[in-house]
């Protein structure tokens, strides 16, 4: 008597349960970028790549992305809906790196040739980048390692132009026909990274070239200690780097190796992480170790992605006085940040203002 | 220096030029207004002129002065990036990193130690059954081998070894995006039916597999050799994505479906329709068959149906440290004998909750009854924490308690029903290389 009443119990609860949980709500990750859904379609693996595609594809496309930004790049849950929304890309842009370690069963359960490895369809967002944090040593005591090199690459500003370009080439294959108009907005794009991360004036000046090629190799603030005209170059500087002077060469604590290319750009030196090796939680030990570094360094702050928990980060603020600076790691993950330069201007500007506090 | 140098000049030319005026006056007398006016137009163009000089000059000033600041850029420009050198730099061999061309090679390894309120002999070795108790053990170390093949195929193979066997747990090639939107496997695999029947064990959300699948299927998973489509169709009933699936397979355990047959064929159907609920949720119910012969003549049928519900919910932004997935799946198994059918039905409910971003708490309900006499059964409850060291090494704290109301055809233990029992597992997992499981 029991095992059956318990049985149908169950049972019925399950039916009302599917019923109730099937009123949707709409999805974040649908809503992707561009007018023309007739146009190429556009999938992209994070909202960064999406965005800076939307600058080159305008009105010819639609663009998608998968990841929306809050959640943790590494670990994205292969949905059947997501293959579902790359079974009729024309495009698939993915970093390329081995970050994405889910979108290889997203990609075998597609059922969309065109965008596989190798194939026209198929963007490595990285080809070109130079890459960071090239693995030495591969074993897992280095915690969760990527082998090829940070593949963080969206939060140094200039290689946004070589995504730019990665982005272009595919589109131009896909979409032979309108390959000059792919191209024209990619120069144009790259025109307003270059004018958004050192100024109109010394853009004018110099050419984005020099500049770049300075900024690299890490002769550009010497430069800049030159006089013009009476007065130093360096007040010349506009954009980003001028806006990130008040923290260059500060040194840092971030959560996880999130941000080598940003800190790369704007000086700043990451002297340790939270986390004791990458993708290892925080221990009580290795807390006290970030607290004592950060006392005896005096460090003043800590870069933090929102997708990390907070409690570990508030209690180093509160027993040190670092200012953490909890920045959203892509595009769409918090306020301000819908688009990939607003997202720039949101980091800069978070990290003046916990410096002003 | 010279731009001083040649003003100087100008003025000094200037001062002549008036000089010489004066000088060619014969006597002082009033100047006309007509003359004064004249001067004035003079003295006005060569101040106008002086100021051209000047601009033209400063320019060509500036652009000396950019070219210079260009030329020290261009010099800077090829400067090599400075190499980071000194103590801290650490010196490597290339001589062990030449697995480039390898597949991905994994191995993971399972062992527990389990204690039972019960020390009957029923359960203390594994078996098919039973995992062991009372005692420490290697359930499992898997090696798994993962490549693509070429551009159209993947192969992936996983062996299991135990203490007492070795043996191949998957194997198989898998043909991508062929016509009709279909994936096709061949070789031994373990078929899409249910949620949990494709889990390898160290992926399950406890540690055992839940009382109806061992009692259906055994403790391994239901497979064999033989192939199967995987069709990805057209969302049907307001879905997001739907699957289905259907292998056939030659496999059978002597549990449902006979081992001892000619073909000992299974015929196995699946599917899938997954929902987004939210951005944060996804719902999954699943309709499932499998179909074979339960005796070696292979004359009588067994049909076993499967109803699955699968709800996630994985806060966009705070899924590293809170998850809560609840799994559920109903069985009906509908065996034919000689002597008349046997229906019997069986179900378990397990919810795993993310509490931080190492620690879960898990649950399970199981219900069973058993295909060979629908009036015996068992059932248990289960509890349970896992502690994710990392993403790679877990340990797993486990309490079960069962209640056992049947005998053992198969080995029989005489005609006793097996004893109830509590029992406290602890159980170590781990894993080398890049595979995981691959579960959404």
């Amino acid at each position: 008597m029991f095992k059956k009443s318990f049985s149908t119990t169950v049972f019925v609860f399950l039916l009302i349960a599917s019923n109730v949980l099937a009123d949707k709500n709409s999805f974040d990750f649908k809503n992707g970028w561009g007018a023309n859904k007739n146009g190429i379609k556009v999938v992209t693996s994070f909202s960064d790549f999406a965005s800076i595609a939307s600058y080159i594809v305008q009105d010819k496309g639609y663009i998608q992305f998968i990841s929306a930004g809050k959640g943790d790049p590494h670990f994205v849950p292969p949905k059947p809906s997501y293959a579902m929304i790359l079974r009729n890309a024309d495009l698939w842009i993915t970093t390329g790196l081995d970050l994405e370690v889910w979108s290889t069963t997203l990609l075998d359960k597609a059922r969309n040739r065109k965008i596989m490895d190798g194939e026209k369809g198929f963007v490595s967002a990285s080809d070109g980048v130079d890459l960071l944090q090239k693995v030495d040593k591969a074993d897992r005591t280095e915690g969760d390692i990527h082998l090829m090199g940070n593949p963080h690459i969206h939060t140094g500003p200039l290689n946004w132009k070589v995504i730019a370009n990665n982005i272009t080439i595919g589109l131009q294959k896909v979409d032979p026909e309108n390959s000059d108009f792919y191209i024209t907005n990619r120069d144009k794009f790259n025109d307003m990274v270059d004018r958004a991360l050192f100024g109109d004036e010394l853009i004018d000046m110099f050419g984005a070239e020099t500049l770049e090629k300075l900024l690299k190799n890490k002769t550009l603030f010497e430069f800049l200690e030159k006089d013009y005209e009476g007065e130093k170059l360096k007040n010349k500087l506009g954009g980003w780097l001028a806006r990130a002077m008040p923290f260059r060469g500060h040194k840092v604590i971030a959560y996880h190796k999130n941000w080598v290319y940003f800190v790369d750009t704007y000086g700043l030196e990451v002297v340790g992480f939270v986390e004791p090796k990458p993708g290892i939680p925080p221990s009580a030990k290795s807390v006290q170790q970030t607290i004592n570094m950060i006392k005896e360094q005096n460090i003043e702050l800590m870069l933090v992605a929102t997708y990390f928990e907070r409690s570990t980060p508030k209690m180093i603020e509160k027993r040190t006085g670092v200012k953490g600076c909890y920045l959203p790691l892509s595009c769409g993950a918090g306020e301000r940040t819908e688009d990939i330069f607003a997202l720039m201007n949101d980091w800069v500007e978070t990290i003046n203002n916990a410096l002003k506090e | 220096m010279r731009h001083c140098a040649f003003t100087i000049l100008i003025i000094l030319i200037f001062l002549t030029f008036f000089h010489s005026i004066y000088a060619v006056q014969p006597e002082k007398k009033s100047l006309s207004p007509d003359s004064v006016k004249n001067v004035q137009q003079k003295i006005s163009k060569v101040e106008k002129r002086l100021e051209e000089i000047e601009t033209k000059l400063e320019k060509e000033e500036q652009e000396k002065e950019l070219q210079k600041l260009l030329d020290e850029a261009e010099k800077l420009k090829n400067v090599e990036k400075k190499k980071e050198s000194g103590v801290g730099k650490k010196f490597h061999t290339g001589v062990r990193r030449q697995s480039g061309l390898n597949p991905n090679i994994s191995v993971s390894g399972d062992f527990f130690g389990s204690l039972s309120s019960e020390r009957k002999p029923f359960n203390k070795e594994p078996g098919e059954f039973f995992y062991g108790t009372n005692g420490f053990y290697l359930r499992e170390l898997e090696l798994s081998f993962n490549a693509p093949l070429d551009p159209f195929t993947r192969g992936k193979s996983f062996l299991s070894v135990s203490e007492n066997e070795i043996g191949i747990e998957e194997a198989y090639v898998e043909w991508l995006n062929l016509p009709v939107q279909m994936n096709l496997k061949v070789g031994i695999f373990n078929p899409e039916f249910g949620i949990l029947n494709r889990y390898h064990d160290h992926a399950l959300p406890q540690f055992d597999r839940p009382k109806v699948l061992t009692n259906l299927f055994t403790n391994a998973n239901m497979g064999g050799t033989g192939v199967a489509g995987n069709f990805l169709l057209k969302p049907l009933l307001g879905a997001d994505a739907s699957i289905f699936d259907f292998s056939t397979i030659h496999g059978g355990t002597g549990q449902s479906f006979t081992d001892q047959g000619e073909l000992n064929l299974l015929y196995v159907g699946n599917f899938t329709n997954y929902y987004d609920l939210t951005s944060d949720t996804f719902l999954e119910w699943r309709l499932g068959g499998v179909a074979g012969h339960n005796d070696p003549a292979e004359k009588n049928w067994t049909t076993i149906g499967n109803v699955s519900l699968n709800i996630k919910w994985m806060p966009m932004g705070r899924s590293k440290y809170r998850t809560i997935d609840w799994k559920t799946e109903f069985f009906y198994s509908h065996r034919n004998t000689p002597a008349g059918a046997i229906n019997s039905k069986g179900l378990y409910s397990s919810i795993q909750n993310k509490l931080n971003a190492q620690w879960w708490l898990t649950a399970r309900f199981d219900y069973s009854e058993m295909p060979y006499d629908s009036d015996q059964y068992e059932w248990a409850a289960t509890i349970g924490a896992d502690f994710w060291q990392s993403d790679f090494v877990f340990l797993r704290f486990q309490y079960q308690y069962s209640q056992r109301e049947f005998t053992d055809i198969i080995a029989s233990i005489a005609s006793e029903t097996y004893p109830d029992d509590h029992v406290l597992t602890v159980q170590m997992n781990w894993a080398m290389g890049p595979h995981k499981h691959e579960a959404y």
